[in-house]
């Protein structure tokens, strides 16, 4: 089988696992909570402006809670460093990669479209994507190895098996980029590798058919990289998509104290 | 399975606020923020006015909407008592429960995840008061199954129509 029909294949099938997941553990639970509330309002009892109307997520919580982690920055400065790089590394890589695969693959391919391809939008996606999974890698293994020392204290708060799945999928998109620079020296682009192209020169420096490795690492990191996405929905990176939603819309806790003015309300 | 819970009586409630430190000191090891809130509300200006103390934290629902919504399933009922508590291992603090909760009982604790009534689980139910309950000096929260809290709720309010003074207060005979 060709990799990029394995690929394809592996896309569907871990998409429709995504799908499903997220149907489940977000769509249907939003579902539900916005029909409980209706059903709250529609019973009766005290009105609270604010709980009456449809709830939006407020931006400023999004952006103290999601963007800053404010939260977490008042409890420890390493925690905070620790998340955000895995925060900003992750979505960094995650979104130059969908800007990769539209316009470097699919523009290509269909209108000659090759800004992305070997123009300089290649050399700004390299370098973007070089240094984001760079960034990625060493939140990974800070909280690997702050997860490992304080296991008891950490178990709560960190699912090893998910950073070190995380972390797996992040170290061989290193290795695939770095076996393809060794099939490849010349590429024009190889200075924008700042962390694959040294890690190819050192792999260069070991006897093994790293060529011939290219193809099964890439089909390992693909594997890896789609059965991440496949379990996220059903993991604690849940919160990806939860917690945005979440917090903005109760408003960071704000949210409770209005429910509870309303049942005193009621009361009253 | 006992569906236990509080009855929680707003005419007895002074609003001391004991009951928020009764269930602080009694946690003090696993609660980071209020798990009972006391809200006192006042309406209208004087000599008009009304005013409204509720002790409120979570009812442990028989159905309880912030399981449902859990997307972690870290939210559970005790199969003795009932009980609806947080697994801290599983939640990932994303505050469903809080929005989908009618009393606004979950609170997002300092760690980042959920906290909210435990029913005080240390302590044996039917054996020990729960600690809101022990020091309230009202006697206004009282916990037990739900079968013995409306009996309760109906014994009350049947004293309390007996001694209104409005003799066209009759139970049964409102309309007359």
């Amino acid at each position: 089988m060709d990799k990029f029909a394995y690929f394809w294949s592996l896309i569907i099938v871990g998409g429709t696992v995504f799908l499903m997941g997220a149907y489940r553990n977000v769509f249907l639970k939003l579902c539900f909570i916005r029909w409980i509330n209706r059903k709250i309002r529609e019973e009766g009892g005290a009105k609270v402006e604010r709980l009456e109307n449809t709830p939006i997520p407020e931006p400023a919580t999004i952006v103290r809670e999601a963007v800053f982690q404010k939260r977490i920055r008042n409890r420890s400065v390493f925690l905070w460093l620790r998340h955000c790089l895995i925060f900003f590394g992750f979505t960094a890589i995650f979104a130059l990669d969908c800007i990769y695969t539209v316009f470097g693959h699919y523009f290509h391919h269909y209108f000659d479209y090759t800004y992305f391809t070997s123009g300089a939008g290649r050399a700004f996606l390299k370098a973007g994507m070089e240094l984001s999974g760079a960034v990625l890698l060493v939140g990974l293994t800070a909280a690997l190895v702050h997860r490992v020392v304080y296991a008891e204290r950490e178990r709560t708060l960190v699912n090893l098996n998910l950073v070190l799945l995380l972390w797996v999928v992040t170290l061989t998109g290193f290795l695939t980029e770095a076996c393809r620079l060794i099939g490849e020296p010349d590429d024009p682009f190889v200075d924008c590798s700042f962390v694959a192209g040294p890690l190819a020169s050192a792999l260069r420096g070991i006897d093994a058919p790293w060529h011939a490795l290219a193809t099964p690492i890439w089909i390992l990191h693909a594997t890896v990289t789609v059965a991440f996405f496949a379990y996220l929905p059903f993991s604690r990176f849940v919160h990806i998509i939860a917690a945005p939603i979440g917090r903005s819309i109760t408003q960071d806790g704000n949210y409770g104290r209005l429910k509870r003015e309303r049942v005193t309300e009621g009361l009253l | 399975m006992s569906q236990y819970g509080f009855y929680f009586d707003k005419e007895k409630c002074v609003g001391c606020r004991a009951c928020e430190v009764a269930c602080q000191v009694w946690n003090e090891a696993v609660q980071t923020v209020k798990w009972r809130n006391v809200t006192c509300l006042t309406r209208g200006t004087y000599p008009e006015v009304a005013g409204v103390n509720a002790s409120l934290a979570c009812m442990h629902c028989a159905e309880s909407p912030c399981k449902k919504a859990c997307p972690r399933t870290a939210i559970s009922k005790n199969e003795e008592t009932g009980a609806v508590t947080v697994d801290r291992t599983r939640c990932v603090g994303c505050m469903l429960c809080l929005w989908t909760c009618p009393f606004g009982a979950p609170q997002m604790g300092e760690m980042g995840r959920m906290e909210k009534c435990t029913f005080c689980e240390e302590r044996p139910v039917g054996v020990i008061k729960r600690a809101c309950e022990e020091i309230c000096p009202q006697q206004a929260i009282v916990s037990g199954t739900i079968e013995e809290l409306i009996l309760r709720s109906k014994q009350v309010a049947a004293e309390r129509l007996s001694w209104d003074a409005r003799t066209e207060v009759v139970l049964g005979h409102e309309e007359e």
